[in-house]
């Protein structure tokens, strides 16, 4: 088996949503392919294929993770939205603020506890500002944006662990 | 004296309230807060004589005496209209345009200066500050903030890059009329804005607006010309027989 038709493999088996692990084993070859479990069903697509190689074997085949045709580096971050974890997200493209103006505390700290209706930051887009609310209640458990950094829509800007 | 009190808006909820304070930090504020504590009631306007604390981008503080200008909030509860807010920033920004124009006799000099300021020829007239609420990614409701310099005297000592009604025609203006005419049009092309084609309106009512003029990108001077505003407010130049599309503080137009 070449790089090439495990590569055709992996993407196959990446494409079908009730597939979760496929094995092949030669004489002197074994080859499983095998998605985390919340990969069948969550977003970001990230496919483990190990290739387990007879001694005869060269390296680069060995330990291989090859990223699945949809993964994108945008969907690096949220991980464990797969998880009981809520994202809030970016409702436009913009700059993410975490206070109303620099001489005010943060809406939301790492920790703090968010309700319906709890401001947690500014999206300033073309001189609009954009203040998002929670719509969930829960903690805060994670930031994932920088203050004052662009983000894009539908870009992951907090975690929150809901109660 | 409140003079807003006797105005009977032509309208169907645009002004058909409005809530008048003297003096106040900033009537966007001050409608933020109303809607936090109270409701949000569709059209309701909150005005005042003099503004302690208006204010622009950048804490940029708009300057105005009292009783001279205009300084108030449109409140636009958006449950049902979920307008997009940078289609919103035109119908503002257009509605404004048109108002300021007839006042001027249909005045070529008046311009939309992207993203949202009105110019009279290189001064600055009127602003616009819209502050968007979002529940998740669902628009809740819209403080539209509108500042006009009408009857406000300014000396060549101000030394700031502003003018006024008054400025211009030499004499007092009316400013209950122009108030009253404003958030008539605004209603009107709000509930229009498809059948009148506001953003192309808008588009054509840009300073610079199919002129070649110079722009400074990213501190290198460069010749271009404006062709369009998009649907995510962003600034389309011809530069170099290219078509690019900026944000705001990716461009700045050199006037």
């Amino acid at each position: 088996m070449d790089i090439k038709e495990i590569e055709n493999l992996i993407r196959f088996v990446s494409s079908q949503k009730n597939v979760g692990e496929v094995e092949i084993e030669k004489k002197d070859f074994k080859l499983v392919i095998r998605k985390p479990a919340q990969n069948i069903v969550a977003a970001p697509q990230y496919i483990q294929a190990t290739a387990v190689p007879a001694p005869q074997m060269s390296a680069p085949a060995a330990q291989q993770t090859i990223e699945a045709p949809k993964a994108n580096a945008e969907n690096n971050a949220p991980a464990a939205v797969a998880s009981n974890l809520i994202t809030i997200k970016s409702p436009m493209i913009g700059t993410f603020y975490r206070s109303s103006s620099p001489d005010k505390p943060s809406f939301v700290n790492v920790g703090d506890e968010v309700k319906p209706g709890k401001p947690v930051c500014i999206i300033e887009a073309m001189k609009l500002f954009n203040e998002i609310e929670s719509e969930v209640s829960g903690k805060i458990v994670k930031l994932l944006v920088d203050n004052a950094t662009p983000v894009e829509y539908d870009q992951p800007l907090f975690l929150v662990e809901p109660n | 004296m409140n003079q807003f009190a006797k105005i009977k808006p032509n309208t169907q909820f645009i002004g058909q309230n409005i809530i008048y304070f003297k003096c106040i930090d900033s009537t966007n504020n001050a409608a933020l807060d109303w809607i936090k504590n109270n409701s949000c009631e569709n059209g309701n306007i909150f005005i005042t004589d003099f503004q302690t604390n208006g204010r622009g981008q950048q804490s940029n503080i708009w300057e105005s005496e009292p009783n001279k200008n205009l300084m108030f909030s449109i409140v636009l509860n958006q449950q049902t209209t979920l307008l997009n807010p940078f289609l919103l920033n035109k119908i503002t920004a257009y509605s404004l345009f048109q108002s300021l124009q007839k006042s001027l006799n249909n005045s070529q000099f008046i311009k939309i200066k992207w993203p949202n300021d009105l110019y009279f020829k290189q001064k600055k007239i009127a602003g616009i500050l819209i502050e968007n609420n979002f529940l998740g990614n669902k628009i809740n409701y819209s403080v539209i903030g509108i500042g006009i310099n009408v009857n406000q005297k300014f000396t060549n000592n101000d030394n700031i890059n502003a003018t006024s009604l008054f400025q211009i025609c030499e004499k007092e203006q009316d400013r209950i009329r122009l108030f009253q005419e404003f958030i008539e049009v605004f209603e009107f092309n709000l509930l229009h804005f498809q059948s009148l084609e506001i953003e192309n309106q808008f588009t054509k009512s840009l300073l610079g607006y199919n002129q070649t003029e110079e722009f400074n990108i990213n501190n290198e001077i460069i010749k271009g010309t404006i062709v369009n505003c998009d649907e995510f407010g962003r600034l389309s130049v011809l530069i170099n027989d290219q078509i690019k599309a900026f944000n705001h503080g990716e461009i700045k137009q050199i006037i």
